[in-house]
C-alpha cells in the first residue's frame, strides 16, 4: 500500500482550502477543497497521498486539486483534478480518468407535478425497472450492436442515438460537447472492449450508477434556476452511468500499454495505477482516440436511457393522449480527461485536464457553452447518496481561474462496501426507504446494502464548500422518489 | 479495522472505502493463483457459489468439456496474476465461462501457460467487477508458503 498520508505535510490556507506544500518529488503544490470536518475524514484516508502522488507526474501544471467529496481510489484519488502541458512534458493517464471513462450525470426536468406523481410512483417505478436493463449478468442486457453499429456509437456519440430515434436534437445542446467528442478514433478501441459492450448500451450498470427520479424541493438562485427549468414541486429524473464495460476495457487495456509506455519514456511511477505516457507520443494519442470513442458511447447510453425513461413517464403518466414532457436540463461526464484552454500562469495554454470523480464547471461567456446557457454559465450535476438529496450547481469564473474549470461530483464514499454492509445486518432496508416515501427498485439487495446513504458523506457539507469557495454556486436541491439500481 | 471476512478458501475480503479487493494465502503459486480465481468469483457471485474448492489440478466434473489454453507473459509475478484474473474476468463476464480449476504447465515470474477447466457461469452475478486493478498490489513469499493482496474496480 501507498505510504501514510500522515507524514504529509497539509497547511490551511483559508476555511474551505487546505496547501499540501511542495514536498518530496512533487512538481506542483497540491490543494483540497474542505472545510474542518471534511477534511478530518479526508486525512484518515490515502487521498491526501494520491494528491501529492499526482503532483509528482512530469508536466502537471497548476496545482494538484482535491475537491471535498475525494476519497482513496486506485492511483488517482476519486475527486481529483490535474492539468498536463504538452510543452512541459506533460502525461496523459488512464488511471486519472478511472475505469468507467465518462461517467457522468444527466438531469430530465419533467411537467409533471410531485403531487400529480405520487399516487403512480410505485407503478412508474415497476415500468422503469422493467424498461432500463441494468446490464449486469445474463438476462438483462440490451440488444446487441453490430461492430458496423458500436462504431457509429463511437465516433457519433449521443448524435448516434438521436438519429436512431432516441430523442431529439434539442437534446444534444444540453449536454457537454454536444454528446460527441470530436478526435474519437473507434479503431483504437480494442476487441474485448466492444464485446464487453455490445449489448450494454442504454443499461444503467452496478456499483453507484442509478436513476433516481425526484422533485425540485428548494431554489437557492431563483433566476438560473428558471433559465434551468428548475421549478420548485416539479419531477425530476437523474441518470448516472457510464461507458459500461467498453470504457472499462478500454482503460484496463491501456493500463497495460502505459505501462510499459512509462518505462520506455523514463517516467518513475509512485504508484503503477499512475501509469501514463507523453502527451505528444504515439501511446498517449492512441489512448486519447479510445478514451474519447468511450466517451462517446457513454454520452450515447446515457441518451438511449433517456429515451427509456421518456416511454416509461408516457407509459405511466400520458394525461389523455398528451404525453408529459421530460426535457434535458443538462449532462456532464465526471470521469474524463480533455483538451482544454485555460490561463496557466498568466498565459493562455492547451493542456489536458484530467477529471476523475470530478465535474466541469465552466463560468458564463465560455464559448463550449451552448446557445442555452452561454449567458448563464453550465450546469452542474451533483446527485447525493439515493437517500437524502441532490444539487444542481452552475459554473463559475472562480472555478475556472483556480480549479482548471471543476467542482466536485457527489457525496464521496466514507464507508467502506463490507462496512456498509455489516451496519446494515439485520435491516429491512427497503421498509426504511419506504418509510422516507421513497420507492427503490433494484436487481439485487446486496447493492443497496452496499450504497445505502450512511455509507457516503452528507452531499449538502461537499456542496456548501464548493459554493463557499466559490468553485460552483447553488441553484436548487433536488429530494429522491424513486430509485433505480442495478 | 474489522475482523476480515472468509470468502473462500485461503481468500479474505479485504476493506477498501471504494473497491473491493481479496488476499490470498497458499502453499504454492499454483494453487494461489486457484484460490486468487475463486476469491474473485466469489466477489462476482453468490459466497456460496465459490465456496466448494476443487483443487489446483483437480478431476473435471462429469460432463465439464469447457478447458482453455492460456498463455500469459508478465515482468513478475503481481503483474501476471493480474493478467491471469482479468482474462478470467473476461471469460467470465463476455463469453459465460466460469472458473473451476488450472493445470499449470508454467508459471514463473515470465508468464504462464495453462490448460483452464471451467463450466458454463450459472449464478446470478451480485454486481460488476469493471477490472482487476494494479492499486495496492503484492505477491509475495509468506513463511513457506505465499500472499497475495489484489483489489478490484467495482
Amino acid at each position: 500500500m501507498p505510504e501514510q498520508s500522515e507524514r504529509l505535510r497539509v497547511e490551511p490556507l483559508d476555511e474551505y482550502r487546505w496547501l499540501i506544500p511542495r514536498q518530496g518529488r512533487m512538481n506542483v503544490e497540491g490543494m483540497i477543497y474542505a472545510d474542518r470536518t471534511l477534511m478530518e475524514d479526508i486525512r484518515g484516508d490515502e487521498a491526501v497521498q494520491q494528491v501529492a502522488n499526482v503532483a509528482c507526474l512530469p508536466g502537471i501544471v497548476g496545482r494538484s486539486i482535491g475537491m471535498p467529496d475525494i476519497h482513496w481510489g486506485y492511483g488517482f484519488a476519486i475527486g481529483g483534478v490535474a492539468a498536463f502541458d504538452p510543452e512541459q512534458g506533460g502525461v496523459v493517464s488512464p488511471g486519472g480518468v478511472g475505469y468507467d471513462i465518462n461517467c457522468g450525470v444527466r438531469l430530465l426536468r419533467s411537467d409533471v407535478s410531485a403531487e400529480e406523481l405520487r399516487p403512480r410512483l410505485a407503478t412508474l417505478m415497476d415500468q422503469l425497472y422493467r424498461d432500463v436493463p441494468a446490464g449486469v449478468g445474463a438476462g438483462y442486457k440490451s440488444a446487441k450492436l453490430s461492430d458496423a453499429e458500436v462504431r457509429q456509437v463511437l465516433e457519433r456519440g449521443a448524435g448516434w442515438a438521436v438519429a436512431q430515434g432516441y430523442g431529439s436534437e434539442a437534446d444534444l445542446e444540453h449536454i457537454e460537447s454536444r454528446g460527441a467528442l470530436p478526435g474519437a478514433e473507434p479503431e483504437r478501441v480494442g476487441e474485448r472492449a466492444v464485446a464487453r459492450g455490445r449489448d450494454q448500451l442504454g443499461t444503467v450498470g452496478s456499483g453507484n450508477h442509478f436513476i433516481e427520479v425526484g422533485y425540485v424541493d428548494e431554489v437557492f438562485d431563483a433566476a438560473t434556476a428558471e433559465r434551468f427549468g428548475l421549478v420548485p414541486g416539479m419531477v425530476t429524473v437523474i441518470v448516472h452511468s457510464g461507458s459500461r464495460g467498453l470504457g472499462y476495457q478500454v482503460c484496463d487495456d491501456f493500463i497495460q500499454v502505459m505501462l510499459r509506455a512509462a518505462a520506455k519514456y523514463g517516467i518513475e511511477l509512485p504508484d503503477r495505477q499512475l501509469a501514463c505516457a507523453p502527451l505528444d507520443s504515439p501511446e498517449a494519442r492512441a489512448y486519447v482516440g479510445a478514451m474519447y470513442a468511450a466517451a462517446n458511447f457513454a454520452f450515447a447510453n446515457r441518451q438511449v436511457m433517456t429515451h427509456r425513461v421518456r416511454d416509461a413517464f408516457a407509459r405511466t403518466l400520458g394525461r389523455g393522449g398528451e404525453e408529459p414532457s421530460l426535457g434535458v436540463v443538462y449532462d456532464v461526464a465526471h470521469n474524463i480527461a480533455k483538451w482544454e484552454e485555460h490561463e496557466v500562469a498568466g498565459e493562455r495554454r492547451r493542456v489536458c485536464v484530467h477529471r476523475k470523480g470530478a465535474t466541469r464547471a465552466f463560468p458564463p461567456g465560455h464559448p463550449e457553452l451552448g446557445a442555452a446557457y452561454r449567458d448563464v454559465g453550465q450546469p452542474v450535476l451533483i446527485p447525493g447518496d439515493m437517500g437524502r438529496y441532490s444539487y444542481v450547481l452552475v459554473g463559475t469564473d472562480g472555478a475556472y481561474r483556480e480549479s482548471f474549470g471543476s467542482t466536485c461530483h457527489g457525496a464521496g464514499r466514507k464507508l467502506s462496501r463490507t462496512k456498509a454492509k455489516k451496519a446494515m445486518a439485520g435491516r429491512d432496508l427497503r421498509q426504511e426507504f419506504a418509510e422516507r416515501g421513497i420507492e427503490v427498485r433494484a436487481s439485487s439487495y446486496g447493492t443497496i446494502a452496499e450504497e445505502v446513504p450512511e455509507a457516503y458523506k452528507d452531499v449538502a457539507e461537499v456542496v456548501e464548500v464548493v459554493h463557499r469557495a466559490g468553485i460552483g454556486r447553488k441553484v436548487a436541491r433536488l429530494k429522491p422518489l424513486g430509485v433505480l439500481k442495478g | 479495522m474489522d475482523e476480515p471476512v472468509e470468502i473462500a478458501p485461503g481468500v479474505r475480503a479485504l476493506d477498501h472505502t471504494a473497491d473491493v479487493g481479496i488476499e490470498v494465502r497458499a502453499a504454492s503459486p499454483a494453487q494461489l493463483f486457484h484460490r486468487a480465481a475463486l476469491g474473485m468469483l466469489a466477489l462476482l457471485e453468490d459466497a456460496e457459489a465459490a465456496a466448494a474448492e476443487p483443487g489446483a489440478s483437480a478431476e473435471p466434473a462429469a460432463g465439464e468439456a469447457h478447458a482453455r489454453e492460456l498463455a500469459l507473459d508478465a515482468e513478475d509475478l503481481a503483474m501476471l496474476l493480474v493478467l491471469w484474473l482479468r482474462e478470467l474476468l473476461y471469460l467470465y463476464e463476455v463469453e459465460r465461462f466460469r472458473y473451476r480449476a488450472a493445470e499449470f504447465a508454467r508459471l514463473d515470474e515470465r508468464g504462464l501457460q495453462a490448460r483452464v477447466r471451467g463450466e458454463p457461469a450459472r449464478a446470478a452475478m451480485l454486481g460488476e467487477l469493471k477490472a482487476v486493478t494494479y492499486h495496492g498490489l503484492a505477491v509475495e513469499r509468506d513463511g513457506g508458503g505465499w500472499y497475495a493482496r489484489v483489489i478490484f474496480d467495482v
